[in-house]
């Protein structure tokens, strides 16, 4: 009796002790992850001259002002890269995928000759890095008269987007049980039709997920975007903000800030909505790649 | 900063750049119905549409031209030149496409190494000399421009002549100068700065001794320009350089460059901690935030303490940097104008640079650009509505490019002195010696690292 | 392979494939062979000629002493290695991508394997931090970059201001101004933003551990530190190497945080390969040895491959 009085004492404690440390490590990380925006939300709502005031409380803010956001949209061409990079990352991860996904569906469910030899160099061509690639695919883009238009971004971008899907997809073909496509195909179902009506349907959340990924890498890329685009009405929205609000030594930390934000919204909307299928896509493909 | 709509925009420059020309028609210490006044003067030199066009007016029509040009951190620059090249395309029906960017120099690089994109470039620094090949000569242009505005400065010629070709026309440099607390610098017996790289020592001491806002000349690698204009300009002035003239024998290991970084340890000393962190913003924070009583900058200081930091614009001043024992020689960043060769209109795209660089269209950038941009061409110095003779606080830094240079001094500007700029290393140099590494070993590896780029 | 499982459904599927559909396009995608062929041949364009070409290309202009603009040049041979084995920012610059990627990863790994089980962990609210936590991975980074760049201001250091109101430090620390703090202020920025994508992709991985394994070992009198060891570890190792793979590479390569917070400084030693690679080809205008340095990121990176490839084969 007693015995089991202090053990439930004990489990209870321990429960309590355990719920301290979540809540804790809770308070770490949301401090952690968010104080940047945080700090990025107060700068972008107060007047400039408050941020440089020494010795003073830093959260302490004087005169709330949407100025910044109002001179965002108004005096820059926000809205416009705000588009140009919705264009660019949908356009060059709808193609990505399109490619990417024959290829893995080759890499991953068929067997040939040279099949693994093609595996490993898509995957090692991803390892590349955009620092060594863009003088020389300059080259390429000018070659392809893309030079300065928003479809040299959708091209360039499928140079790490088309490996990176092939890789990670590859990796659901071969998750796949076969029997289902088997069976379909013993019923008279062609190749093709398995590949669409079969095996497709099955890695969905996968190709869901793949493409905010895709997204993703493309709304944030800068090197490329910042040497192939020189006209500024067609740039995407995380080089604008850059170019336009520092300047030299200037920084419009207000406006850049209140670009930040206003830059991240699009992606974080839809990974607050999908989220689900994005983290089931992630863990089937990685599991089996 | 402080967000600025349209009009308050209008009237905060006012009170700055251009604005001062009218303060110094009115001895009438300014007060708020002159800030109207002055309104009226930006809006003039931003939108003006120059009504004298040279009589037999080439056309281009159908032509279209691409530009890729260096964003200011002046809105009206940028807004200026958009006005200029609008009305030049209007006149000449042509079209234009000017890209002002932060990134203009990568985005240059691109288009050169591709032989493709855009037809005129704003070079910077030495670049003239490492693009050579796919720029259009330019010869013309800059003789006639040196015989109707009283010629060219030495460094004009230094970054644009190639092989006795012009490659590009200097349009204008950004020369560095000591901004500095009149208030603080008065407390310690220098009203009006200082003369030599000792005197300044000397009051960066005294600061430090009366607990008073110290120096703080940024060296960092985070700040390329700032340091670059100052650690070169010490090197120099102490008698040091990094090549002799030859352009490829390697010359820094010299009791010269070992003066020069005593003398930076010395100053560290009694400096600001934070000058090897601070980047291109940094040292325009603490000045204007009141935590350092001098630094090395342009006139971007300036310009934001006259609209954010009243008090702060009114208690400072230039001066311009002091002399060694080689005298005074200044770090000069320069501005150029270029048409690409492989440019498929190159007559059109040389007719917008050689109008850009005529007085009309000059004249009002190097006034909105309250020293950011000063001309090249002798002609600009006395020229009464030039800032420098505007504002008693910017008359020092009037004709700094007479001994001005640029990288690689007194060897000629090469690609190589480029690349010896882009590596920082005289930057770091000076940077690892103030972080307590030891001369010997500090000259040793920039004498290395030299090596590498001017005798591979 | 599901497909080649049985040979005798195969061949018998082949006859009958061909008996009803003869010739043509259908038939020749129905042979396994050439269908994956046709489908690989989008990518091998693009790999080739968009990948394969320029790294081609900027792997010869590393044996020749090709700068910008110029269009003579010619072969060199090795020099540009022999230099840069010889170059002092080089070496060190090798260290501090080594030194930023271990470190790094990491702390990835290990903040992120507590951010996943703490929101596992979760009862409430789950899906809002999941959400939020999320922030950082998804932000453009050139822009949440900038955020950084301004936290670590050597006058206005939110940071500072922080340790200073904790009492932790007395005078302002210039971030920026001291190799060793300016490494650890560049590696946070990355840990920041790694820290996410590794949490959720082990959150994904802890939602899918049965939970009768769990109760198997609680009934074996596992503690939860055991549980944790013997279960659920096992469970999402192979997707935190899969994990890993990607971020080493992703940080080994990294350009902007670097590039936009430090340039590299203080004296080089926040240098990565990608960093100083773009400073010689780009600003210093010298492609040829750029292009060598950035190669030099090759090796390790194969090396890294390799090292999974043999992992991934053993599971």
């Amino acid at each position: 009796m007693s015995l089991s009085i202090s053990k439930s004492l004990q489990y209870r404690s321990r429960r309590a002790f355990s719920r301290a440390i979540l809540i804790v490590s809770l308070a770490f990380f949301a401090f952690f992850t968010l104080f940047p925006f945080v700090w990025m939300v107060l700068t972008s709502i107060r007047e400039g001259s408050e941020l440089y005031q020494v010795g003073k409380n830093p959260f302490a803010v004087k005169h709330l002002t949407l100025q910044h956001y109002y001179l965002l949209l108004t005096e820059t061409r926000f809205l416009q890269w705000l588009g140009n990079s919705a264009f660019v990352a949908i356009c060059a991860s709808a193609i990505a995928l399109v490619v990417g996904l024959a290829a893995a569906y080759s890499l991953g469910r068929l067997r040939y000759r040279g099949g693994g030899f093609a595996a490993l160099v898509v995957f090692a061509t991803y390892l590349i890095p955009p620092a060594l690639l863009f003088i020389p695919l300059n080259t390429v883009v000018n070659r392809l008269h893309l030079s300065n238009t928003l479809w040299a971004l959708i091209v360039v971008y499928l140079t790490f987007l088309v490996p990176f899907i092939a890789w990670l997809l590859s990796g659901y073909f071969k998750s796949l049980p076969g029997e289902l496509a088997d069976a379909a195909r013993i019923d008279g179902a062609s190749r093709w039709q398995a590949m669409i009506l079969i095996d497709l349907p099955l890695i969905l959340p996968g190709v869901v997920s793949v493409f905010f990924f895709a997204f993703t890498m493309s709304w944030s890329e800068y090197l490329y975007a910042f040497t192939f685009i020189r006209s500024t009405s067609k740039l995407p929205v995380a080089v604008g903000v850059v170019n336009a609000l520092q300047v030299g030594d200037v920084y419009f930390w207000g406006q850049l800030m209140a670009g930040a934000l206003l830059g991240s919204i699009p992606v974080v909307i839809i990974y607050s909505f999908l989220m689900d299928y994005y983290l089931a896509g992630l863990t089937a493909g990685a599991v089996k790649g | 900063m402080r967000p600025l709509s349209r009009r308050e925009f209008l009237r905060l420059s006012a009170l700055g750049g251009a604005g001062l020309l009218a303060a110094a028609c009115a001895p009438a210490p300014a007060g708020a119905p002159q800030v109207v006044k002055e309104t009226v003067e930006v809006e003039k030199i931003v939108e003006k549409v120059v009504t004298a066009t040279p009589v037999p007016v080439q056309k281009f029509p159908g032509v279209k031209l691409e530009m890729i040009m260096r964003r200011s951190f002046i809105p009206e620059m940028n807004k200026l030149q958009e006005n200029q090249l609008a009305q030049w395309a209007a006149e000449h029906e042509a079209e234009i496409e000017a890209n002002f960017a932060r990134e203009w120099r990568e985005m240059t690089a691109a288009a050169v190494e591709a032989g493709a994109g855009g037809d005129i470039a704003e070079l910077f620094q030495n670049t003239a000399h490492v693009y050579a090949e796919k720029l259009a000569d330019l010869s013309d242009i800059a003789e006639d421009l040196g015989n109707r505005y009283g010629g060219w400065y030495d460094a004009a010629y230094q970054c644009a002549v190639v092989d006795g070709v012009w490659r590009a026309i200097p349009r204008a440099y950004t020369a560095h100068a000591i901004n500095y607390r009149v208030d603080y610098f008065t407390e310690v017996g220098y009203p009006d700065g200082c003369e030599t790289y000792e005197e300044y020592l000397d009051a960066a001491t005294k600061l430090k001794e009366r607990g008073l806002p110290p120096v703080g000349n940024t060296v960092s690698q985070t700040g390329p320009n700032d340091s670059a204009s100052w650690c070169y300009s010490i090197l120099w002035s102490f008698g040091g350089r990094e090549v002799e003239e030859d352009g490829k024998t390697v010359a820094i290991n010299t009791a010269e460059t070992r003066a020069a970084l005593k003398y930076i340890k010395q100053l560290a000393e009694v400096s600001s901690p934070d000058i090897t962190g601070y980047d291109e913003g940094g040292n325009n924070r603490a000045f204007l935030a009141g935590e350092i009583s001098a630094t090395q900058n342009a006139t971007s200081i300036y310009w934001v303490a006259q609209r954010q930091a009243p008090e702060v614009a009114e208690n400072m001043s230039h001066f311009r940097y002091p002399a060694g024992p080689a005298g005074h020689q200044q770090f000069i960043e320069m501005n150029l104008l270029a048409v690409f060769d492989f440019s498929p209109n190159k007559e059109a795209a040389k007719a917008v640079v050689a109008w850009l660089m005529e007085e009309p269209q000059l004249s009002p950038l190097a006034q909105v650009g309250l020293t950011f941009y000063t001309p090249m061409l002798y002609y600009y110095d006395d020229l009464p509505n030039m800032p420098w003779n505007i504002d008693p606080k910017l008359a020092p830094l009037k004709g700094l490019a007479k001994t001005g240079h640029l990288a690689g001094w007194p060897g000629p500007a090469s690609r190589q002195s480029g690349e010896a700029y882009a590596n920082q290393t005289i930057v770091n140099m000076f940077a690892s010696v103030i972080a307590g590494e030891d001369i010997e070993t500090a000259v040793k590896r920039a004498e290395d690292e030299l090596k590498a780029v001017y005798e591979a | 392979m599901p497909m080649s499982a049985t040979p005798v459904s195969t061949s018998l599927d082949k006859d009958r494939v061909s008996a009803r559909r003869p010739g043509g396009l259908a038939a020749f995608i129905e042979n396994e062979a050439n269908l994956g062929y046709l489908l690989l041949i989008p990518t091998v364009v693009i790999v080739l000629g968009l990948i394969g070409y320029p790294f081609l290309l900027a792997m010869y202009y590393s044996f020749t002493d090709k700068v910008m603009a110029k269009s003579e040049f010619s072969f060199v041979g090795l020099k540009n290695y022999i230099n840069l084995a010889n170059d002092p920012v080089f070496r060190k610059t090798i260290l501090n991508t080594f030194n930023y990627t271990v470190t790094a990863v990491f702390f990835k790994i290990l903040l992120g394997l507590f951010m996943a089980l703490t929101l596992h962990a979760l009862t409430v609210g789950r899906k809002f931090f999941r959400a939020a936590f999320l922030l950082p991975w998804v932000v453009p980074s050139s822009l949440s970059v900038l955020a950084w760049l301004w936290m670590f201001d050597p006058q206005f250091s939110i940071i500072t201001y922080f340790l200073r109101s904790l009492g932790l430090i007395e005078e302002r620390i210039p971030w920026f101004g001291d190799p060793t703090l300016a490494m650890a202020a560049v590696q946070t920025v990355n840990i920041w933003r790694g820290v996410p994508f590794f949490a959720m992709i082990i959150l994904a991985g802890l939602v899918t551990v049965p939970q009768e394994l769990y109760d198997a070992a609680t009934v074996d009198g596992a503690n939860s530190i055991q549980r944790f060891r013997f279960v659920t570890f096992p469970h999402i190792l192979p997707i935190l190497m899969v994990a890993s793979l990607f971020s080493f590479i992703q940080t080994m390569g990294d350009f902007q945080i670097v590039w936009i917070l430090t340039h590299g400084g203080p004296i080089n030693s926040t240098h990565l390969i990608a960093t100083l690679a773009f400073r010689t080809a780009i600003q210093g205008s010298n492609l040829a040895k750029g292009s060598a340095i950035a190669l030099f990121l090759f090796p390790f990176l194969i090396l890294i491959i390799a090292l999974q490839l043999r992992y991934l084969r053993r599971e």
